[in-house]
Order: C-alpha cells, then structure tokens, then sequence
C-alpha cells in the first residue's frame, strides 16, 4: 500500500517536473491561459457579470485544462515510447496502470494551476466583477471537474499504450471539445442534435455545475449535473482500468511498445 | 551444431537462468495507404539456446537478425509467436509478474532515461518504481552513483550529460533491483574508445558479483573479451553457438579471428 502510494505521488512528481521542463507544455499551461483568458476577457466584457465569470474566467481555464490534457496526458504514452522509457516503466515492479494514473495526476496539477493562473490575470486585467453565488458548489464542481479530467487522460493513456495512431484522433479532439461541451459559449447556442453528444462529455456536465455555483439556484437544479458527471468518470475509469488489463497481454502481442 | 566440451562442463548440474526453444516471432505490418495489405515479418524462425548462472552470453548477428526481438520476449515486453521463453523456469509470457523484479535491462544508445531531470532524481524515480524502500535508497544510490563514476554530476540534468555519461547512468539505473540477469541490448553503441573501454570493465564487474549477463554487440573485440558463450543469428535462425575458441575453430582460415568466422558463418562460408 505504501510502496503504491510512492509510485503515485514519486510519478506524479516526476511528471510534474518533465512537463513542465516543455516547451510545448509551458505553452499550454502558462501562455495559453493568460491568451484566451485575455482574449475572452474583451469578448465578454461587455456581457453580463455571469457570462465574464463563466466564459472568460473559467472557461478560459477549463480550455487550457483540457489542452493539457490532449497535449499531456494522453500523449505522454507516446513521449515516453520516443524517450525509450516507456518499456522501463511497463515492465516495472511498480505495476504500469500505477505509474500512468501517478503521471496523469502530475499533468492534472498543472492543468489545476493553469485555471488559477487565467482567474488570476482575468481579475486584473479586467476592470468588472466577479460573481460566484455557491463557492462551495464551485469547489465541488472543480473537484469533481479535475477527477473527470484525470480519468478521461488515464483513458487516453490506455488508447495511446494500444496504438501509436491514437495521437492523431487527440490532436483532432482538442477544438471540438471546447465547442461542444460550452466550455466557451452556451450549449444551447447549438443544434439540438449536436447537444445529445455533448453530454457525452463530462466536460458539459462540469460546466453545468460550474454555472450553477457562478448563478445559483436551488441544489435540486444541479444534482442531476453532479450525479451525470459522477456516473461518466466512473464509466471513463472503469473503462480504462478494462483497457489497462487488456494492455498487458494485447501490446505486447502487437509489439506497441517500441518504436519501429 | 557443437559446443566445446570445456565449457559445457562449467554447467553441468547447473540448472540454466533462461532457456529458449523453438522460439518464434512474426510481426504484422501494414503496407500502403488505401488498400492496405497486410505483410507478416518472420523476425525469429526457432531458435533454441540455454543460458547458465553467471555466464555473460553474446547474441551476435546483423541488423534485422532477431537479437533484440530475443531480448524483448526474455524481458517480458513481447510476445512470442510460438516456442517457449523461460525465464528462472518462469514462462516470459505468462508469469512475467515473477520475472520482472529479479531482471533489468538496456536498450542500446541513451534511451530509456528522463533528459530533463537530474541523473539522482532519474534513479531516485526508477528506485520508487521498482518498489526500493525509500529508507534503502539514499545508500544505494550513494554506492551506484560512486559505482559508475557520475557522484560529481548526480545533481546535473541528465541532457547535460556525454553519451558514455548517459550510459553509464543507465548502468546503474538497470542495478537498482540488484538484477539476477541482466540484458544488455548495444550498450557499446556510439561510445568512444576510452567509454566503451569502461563499459567492458563495468560488465565485467557485474559479472563478477554473480550476476548473469546476456549482451548483443555489433563490436566483434567486445564479444570476445566479454563473452563465456556466443549464439550467432542470422535471418531470425541460429547458425552458431559455442565458445568464442569453439566459434574460432569453425574458420576455414588459420589464425582466424571472431570477426573472420562470424562473417564466415552468416554469409555460409562455413558450416555451423
């Protein structure tokens, strides 16, 4: 138990500093959020209170999370098959479905600090108030929001152990997430039928939480976000730690390990 | 095919560490872009050795032979087609979980580290995940770090670091579990001639612990100042297995050196 505990926090730990020690990463992380927190700060700022507080501050956040997420977590798998490392740590005592959760918590602590960082630059950069009517319920959702996030990254990680071209389809999901789940304007803004998938999404289910603690309302209003969002990550992690079992017999029959 | 007599009788009673027979591996690729038409690759055809406690045993053969495709099966990172891959009796597909902590590996060049951290927390990262206790791990650390020479740089980011450094660092990365075997896939890859001289004495010293080494070189000098044993493959088949005089033996020129009868053996010039 506690040999495990080291594994996930000493992963996490080096994850942390690696990333970090990335271009492309920092891009991500700290460019990223203070742009489109910038950028949707002036498209906002002439909407009302609410809509700042939603889109330009937490949304810009929750983009730059989910960016690092598609830049990070997933194609971390693939990082480490260039660096070699990837069959050091497979076939570690450690177990490798430990070490990749431990990495994605790494990545997920930046992602955490990247909404910090746009909330920080939105709220001085910009002469107009804040409005959060439930902090508890903007915990609660951030919270429920990140472990979303962690298990959508460790599902990916899966993926990308499985096949070297799964990279392709994150590269193609990073855009269409931002559209689809309203991290940057209002679901409703679209089609209906394109909303049935949203809510495929866990995302769409943590804006919706988010929303609620931003505008208020009654608690009875948002627990069907709360219980849908719950339901998804535990469908996501239940799934991946599937694939996780999978991974040890099929990558290893396929050779997806190493690079050729 | 067979060996000298002499150093058979060093196991006799000895039960072998790996034991390799029949062994077989095709891969599966794709070819083409539209109509994609799958090829199967045969990288192994059955080859079969034993390996014994304490032997460091060369797996010698050109690009494309199956030396590495041989190691990834005995280290639990790939499938065999058919065949059987033992490891301490354990099968390498299948009972992995008992292989893995009494082995270790490299793979040639400077791979398999983290560039952008330093060479301690690189080995302090591998000691956590290969489940050292962390009251154990300053100490050893401490001893591998001396062990390899790199105790003055152990703080500096390992992209800092020669390709003989880098190696030497991975070195000590594949001792942290106190390795029963260890395989060493190119490690002399790319290094100058006083780096590769000091990688030798650090197999050697690992040798001398006890410690079973199971090496693929394209370097014929280190094969035959390193090696107890040698199996030369070709084309994913065994065309020899002895000792280095036994392999000489085989030359069909006086004097002749390994380098002579390995080209020799894989161009069929001579009979295994």
């Amino acid at each position: 138990m506690i040999s495990t505990f080291n594994v996930l926090t000493s992963s996490a730990v080096q994850q942390f500093k690696t990333s970090i020690g990335r271009p492309m990463f920092r891009f991500c992380v700290i460019a990223q959020p203070i742009i489109f927190g910038l950028l949707l700060g002036m498209i906002y700022l002439e909407k009302s209170s609410v809509d700042f507080t939603l889109y330009a501050v937490l949304g810009s956040g929750l983009s730059t999370f989910w960016s690092s997420i598609c830049f990070s977590s997933a194609s971390d798998i693939h990082r480490e098959r260039w660096y070699g490392t990837l069959e050091t740590i497979y076939a570690a005592p450690a177990g490798f479905k430990w070490i990749v959760l431990g990495k994605i918590i790494g990545n997920s602590i930046w992602g955490f600090l990247s909404i910090c960082l746009s909330v920080t630059v939105v709220t001085l950069f910009f002469d107009k108030s804040l409005v959060i009517a439930q902090p508890l319920w903007l915990g609660i959702g951030l919270s429920l929001m990140t472990a979303s996030l962690i298990a959508i990254g460790y599902l990916f990680a899966a993926l990308f152990t499985l096949s070297r071209n799964a990279r392709v389809m994150m590269n193609f999901m990073e855009y269409p997430v931002y559209i689809l789940c309203g991290i940057l304007f209002p679901l409703e803004m679209l089609p209906k039928a394109v909303q049935v998938l949203s809510y495929a999404f866990s995302p769409t289910w943590a804006v919706k939480i988010l929303r609620f603690a931003v505008a208020g309302g009654e608690v009875s209003q948002v627990l069907p976000y709360v219980y849908g969002l719950i339901s998804l990550t535990l469908i996501y992690g239940l799934f991946s730690v599937v694939m996780f079992n999978r991974i040890d017999v099929k990558c290893r029959v396929d050779a997806t390990l190493e690079v050729y | 095919m067979s060996q000298s007599s002499t150093k058979r009788e060093l196991h006799i009673g000895k039960l072998p560490v790996i034991s390799v027979k029949d062994l077989k591996r095709t891969y599966q690729t794709k070819v083409g872009l539209l109509n994609q038409e799958k090829k199967s690759v045969e990288a192994l055809k059955g080859i079969s050795f034993e390996i014994y406690p304490g032997e460091i045993f060369g797996l010698l053969g050109p690009n494309g032979a199956g030396k590495t495709t041989t190691i990834k099966i005995l280290t639990t990172l790939l499938a065999p087609t058919s065949g059987e891959a033992k490891v301490f009796g354990c099968d390498a597909f299948g009972e992995e979980k008992k292989i893995r902590p009494r082995i270790n590996f490299i793979f040639g060049g400077e791979r398999s580290l983290y560039w952008r951290l330093s060479g301690e927390d690189n080995l302090k990262y591998f000691a956590d995940i290969y489940k050292i206790p962390r009251a154990k791990q300053p100490e050893l650390l401490n001893r591998l770090f001396d062990q390899v020479g790199l105790s003055d740089v152990r703080k500096h980011k390992v992209e800092t670091y020669s390709k003989g450094m880098k190696q030497r660092l991975q070195i000590a990365r594949a001792l942290l579990n106190n390795p029963e075997i260890i395989f060493l896939d190119e490690p002399s890859l790319g290094l100058d001639p006083v780096g590769a001289r000091a990688l030798k004495q650090m197999i050697r010293d690992i040798s001398a612990q006890g410690k079973t080494v199971l090496l693929t070189t394209h370097y014929m000098q280190e094969a035959d100042e390193l090696c107890d044993r040698i199996a030369i493959i070709s084309g994913g088949e065994m065309v020899a297995l002895d000792t280095v005089e036994g392999l000489k033996s085989k030359a069909n020129t006086a004097n002749a050196s390994l380098e002579d009868v390995y080209v020799q053996l894989v161009n069929g010039e001579v009979a295994s």
